[in-house]
């Protein structure tokens, strides 16, 4: 099966962007360029260059012209890792450890620890009564210096007057939120569940995270309610938001005993 | 440091549409009346609405105005079922699910092609570039609106070795790990799903009806077997407007269907 033309073109172009011969934001040559050196139509050159920018490799900047984008090396974030870890919404150390792990640079700021009465989702999700008092603690994640993930976590009042006091503490729980109730309360995590969207970011998003100002990048959105066990079945104890951009996460999810990849195909790309 | 006025009108109009007082399906305001209200010049005006457009919130019909675009109800994935759950590879099983949640769904019949494999597909299944793969392929409609395209590639030996029913282009009601099973005692036991976002090709704008700038979830399985080779790779399209998923981790209680509106979002 020979490819269409303009895949062949695109292919050429996705190489060059690849090798580094077209550098991240350099300009990808005009049209009459690429149609000249490939002895292709208007049309084929048309399609070959709508198909970088779907794959986003490339950006057309009306009256500007075709551009490389200037991609963040994304970060892939495992989600299924055992309920008894130290996922203390995700404010353990043990993630900047692997993040460290490959090379990178984590940072954070915070906790902002507010009170407030439960409404609407936080209500729901922790299966309380508006109203309530909840602990929040929120976090803002850097990898190399880029704002990564916006993090909220919310515990209910009542861990905190049952004795679990550094929920209140703006200072970081470095074994976990999950590790330290265990501790402290002997509260057995005993599952959690994840849903998983992409959303339109908020304003504030795409400031936080100096998102293109043209809704061209979404946020995936991770809500997690991690479970105790009480005599009346499971029942939340925490509810975590996450604000992922697209442009810049991936997550995995492992379900059972899944095998580690080979050495020498350390996290491919997924394939097309 | 102040905000450009385009975007504080459009965030004002965004809250408008997000509180429903400017419900799916109706009109913006004209741009005069816009121009009025906000004080601002028809620049300023065009440049909020094209930042709605782009968030698609909003959109513009030719000779008519600026409509507030409808959502579509979401369906919600599971993805870490039973790995020998026929749900996965099975449209009968897929179907009993979907009409569980009161939705009505339609597969397409798959369609058999057979590929030498890239060298992509080649790296997760693990086999040498070249090699014969099966690939079957689905399309699946969730209340007659394009909902997700399945393609599964699985090694040809399978076949060779006996599988002979990978090559048949029908349903199979069990589902094909199931079968690979009682055929060849190649169980999947375990899977990875690798999860991205990322914006629609054109065959894809098509066939969802999405626009370019729309993006999709693109979820990658690999299923492996009891000796942890690799058994089969996943490649799931879904638009993220219509689709969600779920991770389960432990013993959570079953399923809520009913989540409240903005349950997903963080409060302010």
């Amino acid at each position: 099966m020979v490819e269409p033309l303009y895949r062949q073109i695109a292919q050429d172009l996705r190489q060059q962007i690849q090798s580094g011969a077209l550098a991240p934001g350099a300009q990808v040559p005009t049209e009459l360029e690429l149609r000249e050196s490939y002895e292709a139509s208007r049309n084929t050159i048309r399609d070959a260059i709508k198909w970088l920018v779907s794959n986003g490799l490339v950006e057309t900047r009306p009256g500007q012209g075709t551009f490389v984008v200037e991609r963040i090396d994304p970060f892939v974030t495992t989600l299924s890792v055992g309920p008894e870890a130290g996922l203390g919404g995700g404010e353990s150390v043990a993630a900047f450890a692997e993040v460290r792990e490959r090379g990178r640079e984590p940072s954070r700021k915070g906790p902002q620890v507010e009170l407030r009465a439960a409404a609407g989702s936080v209500a729901w999700g922790l299966n309380i009564r508006e109203g309530d008092q909840v602990v929040s603690r929120h976090w803002e994640r850097y990898i190399d210096g880029t704002p990564w993930t916006l993090q909220t976590t919310f515990y209910p009042m009542e861990l905190v007057t049952r004795g679990a006091h550094r929920l209140l503490m703006a200072e970081s729980i470095d074994d976990g939120g999950v590790a330290y109730l265990k501790e402290s309360l002997g509260l057995d995590q005993i599952g959690y569940r994840d849903r998983i969207l992409v959303r339109t970011p908020s304003e504030t998003e795409i400031r936080f995270f100096r998102l293109p100002d043209d809704g061209r990048v979404s946020v995936i959105s991770l809500l997690r309610i991690g479970y105790q066990a009480s005599d009346e079945g499971p029942v939340p104890f925490r509810l975590g938001f996450t604000v992922l951009p697209a442009d810049r996460n991936q997550l995995v999810v492992n379900y059972g005993e899944v095998p580690r990849a080979p050495a020498e195909a350390t996290d491919p790309e997924p394939p097309r | 440091m102040t905000q450009p006025l385009y975007q504080q009108i459009a965030e004002d109009l965004r809250g408008q549409i997000e509180s429903g007082r400017l419900a799916p399906g109706a009109p913006l305001p004209t741009e005069l009346e816009l121009r009025e209200h906000y004080a601002a010049s028809r620049n300023t005006i065009r440049d909020a609405v094209k930042r709605l457009t782009r968030l698609g919130l909003v959109v513009t019909r030719p000779g008519q105005g600026t409509f507030v675009l409808a959502r579509i109800i979401p369906y919600v994935t599971t993805l870490t079922g039973d790995p020998q759950d026929p749900v996965d590879d099975s449209a009968f099983a897929y179907l009993s699910e979907v009409d569980y949640a009161g939705r009505r769904g339609v597969v397409t019949a798959p369609r058999i092609e057979i590929h030498t494999a890239s060298s992509d597909v080649a790296l997760w299944l693990r086999v040498v570039p070249g090699t014969q793969l099966v690939i079957r392929h689905q399309e699946r409609y969730i209340d007659n609106i394009p909902w997700s395209l399945h393609t599964t590639s699985y090694p040809m030996r399978f076949v060779t070795d006996g599988a002979t029913s990978l090559l048949m282009a029908e349903d199979m009601p069990g589902g094909v790990i199931r079968y690979l099973d009682e055929v060849l005692s190649i169980r999947q036991t375990s899977y990875r799903d690798w999860i991205t976002a990322r914006l629609p090709d054109a065959s894809e704008q098509t066939f969802f009806r999405i626009p370019g700038d729309a993006i999709v979830f693109h979820t990658c399985r690999t299923g492996f077997d009891q000796a942890g080779t690799p058994m089969r790779v996943s490649i799931t399209v879904y638009p993220a407007d219509r689709n969600q998923f779920l991770v389960e981790v432990g013993d959570p209680p079953s399923v809520v269907y009913d989540v409240p509106a903005g349950a997903d979002d963080p409060p302010p």
